[in-house]
């Protein structure tokens, strides 16, 4: 470890210290839920080593247009958690990880017959800053900008560079919130809403 | 001025392909998908068998020529190689034989046309003199090295007849019937021409960095059927449309 690790650990932690008798707790955990997969829908249809094509296909061979073809790719939703720490009232570094379930079935193109479904996910994880333009004991308004990674979950086909804009959030409650925040990036693009905890 | 003659592909098709049941078939793709792929097919046998009897007759027409002749501009392109071979840029190498081609049961071979961007397949043509037209025997070389994998696992062979007499006119009639095989799965195809297309010449002159040059556009008019089987089943059946190079002079004549 590095002498500039040490100092960027010992300036956390000492932060960490002073946070303790603040008149507001710094630590923020949180569970959230988006229904805006298109993103990660279209990602995974486009770039997925193992997802195989769809149904229309044209190309110089026999083979490849009668080629066992794909439905479109669905999701449930993207499932992820939060974590937080607040330097500031109005700055936060925040880290977030969100889980896409993604599945499709496959066809025989010569039967025109189903010949499976394949489930499979992808995962991000973005570092964002955060920062709070209104803090109020029940209300709070913020925003946020990050850069992370997403790849698939089998963990073993590349990852690629990701990045998350959320120009407006709004957190309701005290320790125990609700919030919801609409966004744009990789991680999702549209609502996500969810609940947290502050300690 | 500088003059470049290039052979250029600007074949369209208006209507691709029919997307109706064969029969009682069920058809198992899209009119477009089949369409593409029977583009694929039939164009070399219109097209670039057409090219082939063109280049034929410029060379025939050079190996007419006293030596004075011989050294026109107009047969700069020509290349003597030795044992009766000639290259010509645009064309390829043919291999004559060291006789004309209108001899009597003369034909000439002529192996891929180098310079053409759309045809990246090396093609192997056989010309020869038919009772009122060029019979061109067309197909792929089993020298596969520069070509997809597509190319290189299938085999592409037809017969085409290009009208002998239309040359001076820059518009020739074309009928052609070919096979194609894919070693994969089976697959195979056949294609036909649908009475005559025909193929018509229209140059242009063109300017482009600094230098005048000349573009010969051939274009097809026409109809084509393809039929696509696995095994001894239907699978498809698709007829092509070629809209685009109706030519103003006709070399068959309908006396019905």
């Amino acid at each position: 470890m590095n002498k500039r690790t040490v100092v960027l650990i010992a300036t956390l932690m000492l932060a960490v210290v002073q946070s303790y008798g603040q008149d507001f707790k710094r630590f923020t955990v949180k569970t959230w839920y988006s229904p805006s997969t298109q993103i990660q829908t279209n990602w995974y249809r486009n770039y997925s080593p193992v997802f195989v094509r769809g149904r229309y296909k044209v190309g110089e061979s026999m083979a490849y247009i009668y080629s066992d073809y794909t439905s479109d790719v669905k999701s449930p939703g993207i499932f992820g958690a939060s974590f937080s720490y607040s330097f500031k009232k109005w700055f936060a570094l925040e880290s977030s990880i969100g889980f896409t379930p993604v599945s499709y079935s496959t066809f025989d193109a010569l039967k025109e017959a189903p010949t499976g479904k394949v489930t499979d996910c992808m995962i991000c994880f973005i570092p964002e800053a955060r920062f709070t333009a209104l803090y109020r004991e029940w209300v709070r308004l913020y925003g946020s900008v990050g850069i992370g990674i997403c790849g698939y979950c089998d963990l073993k086909s590349s990852v690629s560079v990701a990045l998350q804009f959320v120009p407006i959030g709004v957190e309701v409650g005290k320790s125990f919130f609700g919030f919801a925040e609409l966004g744009f990036g990789h991680l999702y693009s549209g609502i996500q809403f969810g609940i947290g905890y502050k300690f | 001025m500088k003059k470049i003659i290039a052979a250029f592909f600007a074949a369209f098709l208006v209507s691709s392909c029919l997307d109706l049941p064969y029969d009682n078939l069920y058809s198992k793709r899209t009119a477009y998908e089949i369409g593409s792929f029977s583009k694929n097919l039939c164009v070399p046998a219109t097209l670039y068998s057409t090219v082939a009897v063109k280049g034929a007759l410029h060379l025939n027409a050079y190996l007419k020529e006293d030596d004075a002749g011989k050294k026109e501009s107009k047969y700069n392109d020509i290349i003597p190689e030795s044992d009766g071979k000639f290259t010509i840029e645009s064309f390829g190498t043919f291999d004559t034989g060291g006789r004309n081609l209108d001899e009597e049961g003369v034909l000439w071979k002529l192996k891929r046309l180098p310079h053409n961007y759309i045809n990246p397949a090396e093609f192997i043509y056989e010309i020869s003199a038919g009772e009122g037209y060029w019979s061109v025997n067309g197909a792929l070389s089993e020298d596969k090295s520069a070509v997809s994998a597509f190319i290189k696992a299938s085999k592409i062979a037809f017969l085409t007849k290009v009208s002998i007499n239309a040359s001076e006119e820059k518009c020739w009639t074309v009928s052609f019937t070919g096979n194609y095989e894919e070693g994969k799965d089976e697959f195979r195809s056949s294609f036909k021409s649908e009475g005559e297309l025909s193929v018509k010449e229209i140059t242009t002159p063109s300017y482009s960095m600094l230098q005048f040059y000349t573009t010969t556009d051939l274009k097809i008019t026409g109809n084509a059927s393809v039929t696509l089987y696995k095994g001894n089943d239907i699978l498809d059946w698709c007829k092509l449309a070629f809209r685009s190079g109706d030519c103003t002079t006709t070399t068959s004549q309908d006396n019905s």
